[in-house]
């Protein structure tokens, strides 16, 4: 369990170099802002724990987006129950663009109309960069699978209303 | 889908839904890598890790040993420690049978002493028509009567009967099939409490737990002889003295082990699952308790606890033992101990 000098230093440039797939992958699996950082940073501290373990994984990336679902799956039961209100506000967002809010809008809804097991083989095939065999491997499915998973995903997201309906803003306002 | 895969992905996606993915892909705010945090949480709990198996090595921590089987009520010697108030539950001289094969329902309502119970086989398993009926007396599962399931009128000897343990009886080596019901006769004589029911010449070993309504001769003396029992208040404070994983194992562990507790009232519960209050509501009707999801409620204060909100989401039935009181899961595995 312990982590030398040395691992430390490996992990932190292996978290530095992760650490924004990881927000994405999140966000993109369909966690809000706050959540996101939140499973990745649990990902990440997982990940330190084991440290060794991680180190010795076949496939570290594979192993380590296991993590994060894992991470997620776990702080999603925790969020089953609503919380109770806070004094403290939450961080300042930063302002958006509407058409960049209407965009980010029209891919949210489009990716909640997966089912969870194609928009986890989507994120992490196409958004996180794992080959097949890592996706089969993070998502312990088989390889054909994770094919099969994959196509039905772009064939749904390519008919995506909310999307289609985007394209269509986007072709009115470019024909302006 | 801005690598190698992107011909492979946009291949099948329109040019514009393409773009609008990798565009929030990119646009999507992912902060600073709060490194000094992960680091900082990734060393307090591999320190917390070693303590762990350090206290464990020892013999110091407190434990709870539950057999993960099927159907089955608490076993065992229950030690409270003085100055840590957590609980040790050691193995009995007469242990839960582990690894049971079969699977054996009785319908789950209070009987009474005389009545018929149907035992079910989903599962067909070839078995026997003996059986054991042990009575739980809040410590340890109490031989107390045999029975010999059969069909009532049935020739002699081929007909339901009881005797204690000490008495005569016998049962053939007949071997049934099929999934029942099986008919067995709850003892005349037996006393109100908790029974666990199992098959005793069958190669599939199964347990079930049936529930006695103590007659009215029995509820004269109730007063004088506290047992396990259907009706089980869960009013008032109650500390959690133990709380078991699904797998059977404890986690009641963490610097704030022996801050938990609830109280129950009038469908209302509230307590501290460590560091945070938690609140909800709960139906308790009889035996059978669920709380409702939507009500559990905790505040957030960041801290390593028992996960004790997860694990009320399991739970289904309440048994009395004594003064305390068992919280199960829907297979009546044990979920929580609680003691005033």
């Amino acid at each position: 369990l312990q982590v030398n000098d040395e691992q430390e230093a490996e992990f932190s440039a292996f978290a530095v170099a992760r650490w924004s797939a990881l927000v994405r992958s999140a966000t993109f699996l369909g966690c809000d802002a706050t959540e996101a950082h939140d499973v990745a940073q649990e990902a990440l501290v997982r990940c330190y724990r084991f440290w060794a373990r991680v180190q010795r994984a076949d496939d570290v990336d594979a192993y380590v987006f296991r993590i994060l679902l894992n991470a997620r799956r776990d702080m999603g039961r925790r969020k089953r129950w609503r919380e109770v209100p806070t004094a403290r506000l939450p961080e300042a967002s930063v302002p958006d663009s509407t058409e960049a809010v209407g965009r980010t809008d029209a891919v949210r809804r489009s990716l909640d109309a997966l089912t969870e097991g194609h928009r986890q083989v989507l994120v992490l095939r196409y958004f996180a960069h794992l080959s097949e065999k890592q996706v089969a491997h993070a998502l312990d499915i088989p390889v054909g699978t994770v094919k099969s998973r994959l196509s039905r995903a772009l064939d749904a997201l390519a008919n995506s209303p909310h999307l289609v309906e985007n394209e269509d803003i986007h072709q009115r306002e470019a024909e302006r | 889908m801005t690598h190698d895969t992107e011909h492979d992905a946009a291949a099948h996606l329109p040019p514009q839904v393409a773009a609008a993915l990798v565009a929030t892909w990119q646009t999507t705010p992912t902060g600073a890598v709060p490194l000094s945090d992960v680091l900082a949480d990734g060393r307090r709990r591999a320190r917390r890790g070693r303590r762990a198996m350090t206290l464990a090595s020892l013999g110091v921590a407190a434990s709870i040993v539950v057999a993960a089987t099927y159907n089955a009520l608490p076993q065992g010697d229950v030690d409270v420690g003085k100055d840590t108030g957590r609980v040790t539950v050691s193995p009995s001289p007469d242990p839960l049978p582990v690894g049971l094969t079969g699977r054996m329902f009785v319908q789950e309502r209070p009987y009474s002493p005389g009545e018929t119970l149907e035992i079910r086989w989903p599962g067909e398993e070839v078995r026997g028509v003996g059986y054991s009926f042990d009575r739980w007396n809040g410590m340890v599962w109490e031989p107390t009567f045999y029975l010999r399931s059969g069909s009532p009128g049935a020739p002699r000897g081929m007909e339901p009967a009881w005797w204690p343990v000490e008495g005569s009886g016998t049962w053939g080596d007949v071997g049934l099939g099929g999934p029942g019901p099986d008919i067995a006769v709850v003892p005349d004589t037996a006393k109100g409490g908790t029974y666990r029911l199992c098959t005793a010449n069958s190669q599939a070993q199964s347990c079930a737990i049936v529930e006695i309504e103590a007659s009215s001769s029995q509820d004269q003396s109730a007063e004088s002889e506290p047992e396990a029992s259907a009706s089980a208040s869960l009013d008032g404070r109650w500390r959690v003295i133990g709380l078991v994983g699904p797998l059977g194992n404890s986690i009641l562990t963490g610097p704030y082990a022996d801050a938990v507790e609830m109280t129950f009232s009038d469908g209302t519960m509230t307590g501290k699952s460590g560091c945070n209050g938690i609140s909800g509501n709960y139906v308790l009707s009889g035996r059978d308790i669920t709380f409702d999801v939507d009500s559990l409620i905790s505040t957030t204060a960041g801290c390593e606890e028992p996960p004790l909100l997860d694990r009320l989401l399991d739970v289904r039935h309440v048994s009395r033992v004594g003064d305390d009181r068992y919280l199960h899961a829907a297979n009546w595995m044990i979920v929580m101990v609680l003691r005033r």
